[in-house]
C-alpha cells in the first residue's frame, strides 16, 4: 500500500478573484516523505495550501492533482479528506457549541463510513493517547473547538485532528508560526511520530526554524508563485543564512 | 367518539360545556363573559404576524374523555410513559378530557396537589377562583377570550408552603382527534418558599385537520417561591398555536422559564415574567427551529416593577425552508424598579435562502439606576467554518447538522433539567434531518 501513497501536483495555476497567485507548480510527495515548502510573504505557500483542500475561493486554472491515483481537483473539500488528504490551517475556524471529541469522532466517523464507526471505547483511548503525547490537558477535549484557544492551543489541535484522522498526505500551513519553542517541539514531535511509509507531509513554513525538528528530505522554494529551487534539508540552512534576496539575485542572475 | 359527543363553538355549546364540567357558578359566569368579549371582538392585528387561514366557525372544542390506560396512549406519549415512569410524575390528558397519569409518591406525602383543570374547579374551586386569571384577562384579545370561555382541560398545581418538590412534574397535552380544539389552562400556586420543576409539552397529529389552541398558563409564585417551568411545544403542521405564559412574582421568588418551539402551522408563543415583588428574579432560556412553511411568532417579556429585580434571557434560534420567525425580546424596567438589572441576547441562524428572521429586541427604562442591554444576531453558516469542518471529511449536511447543534447548544447546556435538554436535542436533530 505505501508505494501508492503519494501526491502529485502537475503544473498548477491557481487564481484568486481573478489574480493568478500559482504560476506553474509541480511537486511529487510520497508516502514516508516530508518536504518544506518555503517562500516569503505573498510567494504563493498558503494559496497552494487552500487550492489543494478545494477552498472555493481558489481557483484551479490549469493543473493536475493525483492524490494515490485519484484526480483531486475533481473532488468536493470533504471527498477530499476521505481520500486522505488534511490540512492543518493556519488561522483555524472557531466553532462554538461543537466540542473537539464530538466533533473528531464525527470526522472519523465520515470517513469510515456507515455500519463501521468508530467504538467509544476505541476512540476515548485513541483520543487519550494522542493528547496526551501533544501534552493536552485532558479537559481539553470537551471544549468548543478552537474557541478560545490561545495560539499555541490551537495549532497542537490541528496536529491533534491530524492524529486521529490518519491522513496519507497532510500539509501543515505554517503550523509552526507564532509558537514559543516548546510549543514548537511539541507540535514537531507530535508530526515526527506520525511519520511512516503511510504518510507524506508537505510542511508549508516561512522559517527554517521547525525544520531542525521535522528533517525534511527535501526542500522547495516558492517565489511569485513558482518553485525556483529544490534541493536537500541544506537549502533551508542556506536560505536562512543568506535570506529571500540572495535566493531573488540568484535566479534573476540565472534567468 | 362519535359526532354527537363533540361540543361546538357557540353559545348554547359553551352552556353546554360549563354544565358538563359541573363547575361553580362564578366560572359559568366568567365564560359567558369570556364568550360574549369572544364575539364582539374582531381578530388581534398583530405586527408582522398575519391571522392567515384560520377558520373558527362550528369549531369543536370539547369531547367527552375518560381514563386512559397506558397501552391506550398515543404512540409519543407511550414512549415517555416508559422513560419516565418513576422518575417524574406523569400526568398526561389526550384530546383535553382522556386522561392518564404515574404520579411519584412524594406528591401525595408532601401535600402537593396535581388534578385536571375541571376537577380542580369541583373540588378546589376558592383556590382556583383566588388565582384564576391573575395575570391573563379574559378580555386581553379575541383569542384569550376564546380561551377562557372555551377550557376545559390543563391542570392546577399547588405547592404547600417551604414544600420542595423533588421530581419533576410532567405535563403533557396530546391532540389525537383532528379538527378538535384544544384548550388548556395550567394554574401553579407555589405557596411561601415552595420550590417545584414543571415539564409542560404540548404535541399533536393533526391528520390533516386544521386545529385551534389557545392555551394559558399562569404561575404565581409567592414570596421565596422558586418555580423552573420547561415548556416544549410539538404541534402538528395544521395547528394555529396560540399560547400565553405569564408570572407573577411575590417577593424574592424566582420563576425560570425554558422553552423550546418546533411545532405548529402558525404559532404565537409569548411569555411574560411580572416581577413585581422586591427581588424577584427571571430568566428565560429559549430555542426555536422553523422550518418549510412555518410561521412563529415568539415573545419574551420581563416587566420590572419590584426593586432589586434581576431578569435576563438568552433565545437562540434556527429557521429553514420558507419560515419566518417573529422574536419580540422587551426588557421593560418601571419607575420605581431601582437596582434592577435585565439583560437579553437573541442569535438566530438562517438556513436558507427564502426564510425570514424577525428580531425586535427591545429596552423600555423608566429608572436612572438600573442595568440593561441587550444584542442580537442574525446569520447565515459561515462558509468559512464550512469549509473548515468539510476539510476534515464532514459531507456539507453533516457539518452543517453540527453547527446548527453546537449554536443551539450554548443554549441548551443552561437549561437545568437534563431530560429536557434531551428531549429539545432530539426534536432539533428531527428537524435536521427533514
Amino acid at each position: 500500500m505505501a508505494s501508492e501513497i503519494y501526491l502529485k501536483i502537475e503544473d498548477l495555476h491557481v487564481e484568486v478573484e481573478g489574480n493568478e497567485i500559482l504560476k506553474g507548480v509541480s511537486l511529487e510527495i510520497k508516502g514516508g516523505e516530508v518536504h518544506a515548502l518555503m517562500g516569503p510573504n505573498g510567494s504563493g505557500k498558503s494559496t497552494l495550501a487552500y487550492a489543494l483542500a478545494g477552498h472555493p475561493r481558489y481557483e484551479v486554472t490549469s493543473g493536475r492533482v493525483y492524490l494515490n491515483g485519484q484526480d483531486l481537483l475533481e473532488m468536493e473539500p470533504d471527498e477530499r479528506a476521505r481520500a486522505g488528504l488534511f490540512l492543518a490551517f493556519q488561522y483555524p475556524s472557531e466553532i462554538s457549541g461543537v466540542t473537539v471529541a464530538n466533533f473528531l469522532r464525527t470526522a472519523i466517523n465520515s470517513r469510515r463510513g456507515k455500519d463501521n464507526e468508530i467504538s467509544l471505547a476505541e476512540f476515548g483511548k485513541k483520543l487519550r493517547e494522542q493528547m496526551e503525547r501533544l501534552e493536552m490537558d485532558p479537559s481539553f477535549a470537551s471544549r468548543y473547538l478552537n474557541e478560545g484557544f490561545s495560539g499555541g492551543e490551537k495549532k497542537r489541535s490541528e496536529i491533534l485532528q491530524m492524529a486521529m484522522l490518519e491522513p496519507n498526505i497532510a500539509i501543515l500551513d505554517e503550523t509552526d508560526s507564532g509558537l514559543d519553542i516548546d510549543a514548537l517541539r511539541i507540535v514537531a514531535d507530535g508530526v515526527n511520530a506520525l511519520r511512516g511509509p503511510n504518510l507524506g507531509v508537505l510542511c508549508i513554513t516561512h522559517y527554517q526554524r521547525i525544520l531542525r525538528y521535522l528533517e525534511p528530505d527535501v526542500v522547495h522554494i516558492l517565489l511569485d508563485g513558482r518553485i525556483v529551487q529544490s534541493g536537500g534539508k541544506e537549502l533551508a540552512e542556506e536560505l536562512e543564512e543568506k535570506g529571500y534576496d540572495w535566493l531573488r539575485e540568484k535566479i534573476g542572475a540565472q534567468g | 367518539m362519535s359526532v354527537e359527543t363533540a361540543i361546538t363553538l357557540n353559545a348554547r355549546g359553551i352552556a353546554q360545556l360549563s354544565e358538563r364540567l359541573g363547575e361553580p357558578e362564578w366560572m359559568r359566569a366568567k365564560r359567558m363573559a369570556a364568550f360574549e368579549a369572544f364575539e364582539s371582538m374582531t381578530f388581534p392585528r398583530w405586527d408582522r404576524t398575519e391571522i392567515v387561514g384560520l377558520d373558527l366557525d362550528d369549531l369543536a372544542i370539547y369531547r367527552e374523555g375518560g381514563a386512559l390506560t397506558e397501552a391506550e396512549l398515543p404512540e409519543p406519549l407511550k414512549s415517555i410513559a416508559e422513560k419516565k415512569k418513576g422518575q417524574a410524575s406523569l400526568f398526561f390528558q389526550v384530546d383535553g378530557a382522556k386522561t392518564w397519569s404515574s404520579p411519584l409518591e412524594e406528591l401525595e406525602a408532601k401535600g402537593v396537589v396535581v388534578v385536571d383543570f375541571p376537577t380542580a374547579l369541583q373540588k378546589y374551586g376558592e383556590l382556583v377562583k383566588e388565582h384564576l386569571m391573575s395575570s391573563v384577562g379574559f378580555d386581553e384579545d379575541k383569542f384569550t377570550a376564546l380561551h377562557y370561555a372555551a377550557v376545559s382541560s390543563g391542570w392546577f398545581i399547588y405547592v404547600p408552603k417551604e414544600v420542595v418538590v423533588e421530581a419533576p412534574i410532567e405535563l403533557r397535552s396530546y391532540g389525537a382527534a383532528p379538527g378538535l380544539g384544544l384548550f388548556s389552562h395550567v394554574l401553579v400556586v407555589a405557596e411561601r418558599d415552595a420550590q417545584v420543576t414543571i415539564v409542560h409539552g404540548s404535541a399533536s397529529d393533526d391528520g390533516g385537520a386544521q386545529r385551534v389552541v389557545a392555551d394559558v398558563v399562569e404561575i404565581c409564585p409567592k414570596d421565596g417561591a422558586i418555580v423552573e417551568f420547561n415548556a416544549v411545544q410539538d404541534w402538528g403542521r395544521e395547528t394555529f398555536n396560540y399560547t400565553v405564559r405569564r408570572s407573577l412574582l411575590g417577593r424574592d421568588a424566582t420563576v425560570n422559564w425554558c422553552t423550546g418551539e418546533f411545532g405548529s402551522r402558525l404559532s404565537r408563543s409569548h411569555t411574560r415574567s411580572i416581577l413585581h415583588g422586591m427581588g424577584s428574579s427571571s430568566n428565560y432560556l429559549s430555542v426555536y427551529f422553523g422550518d418549510g412553511d412555518q410561521h412563529l411568532d415568539v415573545g419574551i417579556t420581563m416587566l420590572h416593577e419590584g426593586e432589586h429585580t434581576a431578569s435576563d434571557m438568552v433565545t437562540r434560534g434556527i429557521l429553514d425552508g420558507s419560515s419566518r420567525v417573529v422574536y419580540r425580546g422587551l426588557t421593560d424596567i418601571e419607575n420605581g424598579a431601582r437596582f434592577s438589572s435585565g439583560f437579553q441576547s437573541e442569535n438566530s441562524m438562517i438556513l436558507s435562502e427564502e426564510a425570514r428572521s424577525d428580531s425586535i429586541p427591545g429596552l423600555e427604562i423608566d429608572e436612572t439606576e438600573v442595568q440593561a442591554g441587550h444584542a442580537a444576531t442574525t446569520g447565515k453558516i459561515d462558509p468559512v467554518h464550512l469549509f473548515y469542518l468539510m476539510s476534515r471529511g464532514l459531507r456539507r449536511q453533516e457539518a452543517i447538522h453540527l453547527m446548527v447543534v453546537g449554536f443551539l447548544d450554548t443554549v441548551l447546556q443552561r437549561m437545568p433539567l437534563e431530560s429536557f435538554r434531551q428531549e429539545l436535542s432530539s426534536l432539533i436533530d428531527r428537524k435536521m434531518h427533514g
